[in-house]
């Protein structure tokens, strides 16, 4: 793993960087804040896919539980809204603190099976949750939670206008690639690649794979979390709905099309998967139809994801690189 | 217990449903010795190395290492106490270059590994201990060639220099040969010869050869049981190991 990935080009970060700032300045310039809105929502799933990424990608363990912290830091900060606590600062630690707690219980558990068994018991805890949540009367029980203001950062922040919101999303997004990226390249990221690589040899040198691979858990949880109190804030609103397993699902499917281990896969899923389902939508109700045929393309013709055939296309004779 | 013993396993006994892979045994492994364990195939040798690493656990017995009972402790405690294993068969992390292997092996004895936000790469000491490992193992021009790069030899050599750089009190090495040429197989027991001042090895090979030219001790382990313990010399003329073993050509 010498070189995670060869360098980005500057042009690429350049026209990246741009196009983040400028797109939705130039949307708003034109009057169409719905897209600006649309924008938010592709990047808040970006961070929640790159967190599922940090298990799935980075550490080889499929969870099929993700939405389930998603959901708990959404609700945390809807019941804290709803409770009169609109302090951002405070339901964004409550949400991060809590899916934590959460991932650090499941992980605990999940963590001692392994292959199907811990797809399913991940699974199995996410629907746990999804139908705790569903039986909450006090806030919404199915029919989900509205909240009439959003969380507030005071620095005269109006989360409520959709440029400002976006620019948060923005930022919070940043922050989560560049923590990532330190986290993966740390003595920690070092042990967490050999596990995935052989975690029987990784123990057998002297390190404890287990607590390794539950911090790793832990860490995704939290960020999972954290998409979740921006989400909430996106939406006004949110329900069981989100905790369900078919939205674990559509996390994965992002972090495979988007490329399974590579720092911005899940940014990359989230924004085709979101993007095709607008498209295609706008001719079929049956979109997921569709999209099933790209995402088999993808896993067939290009199994790193579209992160691996960008750079397969720029770099072909470098392939051991990518590894 | 002797001070002189690193290694006592006493009365080992491991079943596999009706089949028992390890039969009563009991075994010495002293500081600085070569301890051969040799025996036919399908004698048990690689589920007692198992239960000595701490892969499998033993139905009864005691495994007391370094004058402490290890018989429930985990795999990478033992590793942490001075007890490091090779696999039979080559387990490298393949996506790293041959020096991130070590590395790794450095990294797991020297400091925390709870560190999130410092880049491992700006850690000059792992890379300095790494490449001084791998100038004793001879893979030094090889340092940054990907693991699964190396030839079938070199991964061997790789192998053993993963537990070799846990700096451990004793080496388990199950069939560091295994596989390799005939040149290659000079140069791991070239290396093992190197070691032995620094470290005590329990050896398990297949080529005799190469057992009887490194081996302080010899045991014999059939069927399960330990029918021999002794020196080359002894091991070579005794009648029961010729009968179940060794036949004819070696004695």
């Amino acid at each position: 793993m010498r070189a995670m990935n060869p360098k980005t080009p500057l042009w690429a970060w350049l026209f990246g960087v741009a196009m983040a700032i400028g797109l939705p300045l130039v949307l708003h310039a034109l009057g169409q804040d719905f897209y600006i809105s649309m924008l938010s929502r592709m990047l808040i799933y970006g961070i929640a896919a790159c967190s599922l990424n940090l298990i799935l990608g980075y550490g080889g363990l499929v969870s099929f539980g993700h939405a389930a912290f998603v959901g708990i830091g959404a609700y945390m900060v809807g019941i804290l809204i709803t409770e009169g606590v609109t302090n951002g600062w405070l339901g964004f630690a409550a949400a991060m603190g809590v899916s934590a707690l959460a991932a650090a219980i499941i992980g605990a558990i999940s963590l001692r099976t392994r292959g199907v068994y811990f797809i399913m018991i991940t699974l199995a805890f996410a629907q746990m949750i999804y139908y705790l949540v569903n039986s909450i009367k006090a806030y919404g029980g199915d029919e989900g939670l509205n909240i009439k203001r959003r969380s507030d950062f005071g620095f005269g922040l109006d989360l409520k206008n959709d440029l400002t919101f976006y620019f948060v999303v923005l930022l919070v997004l940043v922050l989560t690639l560049l923590l990532i990226s330190r986290i993966m390249h740390s003595r920690f990221g070092r042990v967490i690649h050999a596990l995935r690589d052989d975690d029987v040899r990784a123990e057998s040198i002297g390190f404890a794979a287990y607590r390794y691979k539950w911090v790793l858990f832990v860490i995704a949880g939290t960020l999972g979390g954290l998409s979740g109190a921006l989400m909430v804030n996106h939406q006004n609103y949110v329900s069981p709905n989100l905790m369900h397993w078919t939205q674990s699902g559509i996390l994965m499917v992002m972090v495979i099309l988007g490329g399974v281990g590579t720092l911005a896969g899940g940014l990359w899923g989230a924004l085709v998967l979101l993007i095709l389902e607008d498209v295609i939508a706008e001719y079929t109700l049956h979109w997921q139809f569709y999209v099933g045929w790209i995402l088999l393309a993808v896993i067939l013709l290009a199994p790193k994801g579209l992160s691996g055939l960008v750079q397969k296309f720029r770099s072909p004779a470098r392939t051991k690189d990518s590894a | 217990m002797n001070a002189s013993v690193l290694l006592q396993v006493q009365d080992l006994v491991k079943n596999f449903g009706a089949l028992r892979a390890t039969d009563h045994v009991s075994l010495d492994v002293l500081h600085g010795e070569i301890h051969a364990l040799i025996g036919p195939n399908g004698a048990g040798k690689t589920s007692l190395v198992a239960q000595l690493s701490g892969h499998l656990k033993p139905d009864s017995g005691r495994i007391v290492f370094d004058q402490q009972d290890i018989t429930e402790m985990n795999t990478h405690s033992r590793v942490q106490h001075g007890l490091a294993r090779s696999f039979q068969i080559t387990r490298l992390f393949k996506s790293f270059s041959v020096i991130d292997n070590i590395a790794l092996s450095v990294q797991a004895r020297s400091g925390t590994s709870f560190s999130f936000w410092r880049p491992v790469r700006a850690e000059s000491a792992l890379v300095e201990e790494a490449m001084a490992v791998l100038q004793e193992l001879g893979l030094q021009d090889r340092a940054h060639d990907l693991a699964s790069e190396l030839s079938h030899g070199e991964q061997r050599i790789l192998e053993l220099g993963l537990a070799l750089a846990t700096e451990p009190k004793l080496l388990l090495l199950d069939e560091p040969m295994a596989g390799a040429g005939p040149v290659e197989s000079e140069r791991i027991l070239n290396l093992i010869l190197k070691l032995r001042a620094k470290v005590s090895i329990l050896l398990i090979e297949h080529d005799m050869d190469a057992v009887f030219r490194l081996a302080d001790r010899i045991s014999v382990l059939v069927n399960g049981t330990l029918i021999a313990t002794g020196t080359p010399e002894k091991i070579r003329h005794n009648p029961l190991v010729i009968a179940a073993y060794l036949g004819e050509e070696h004695a």
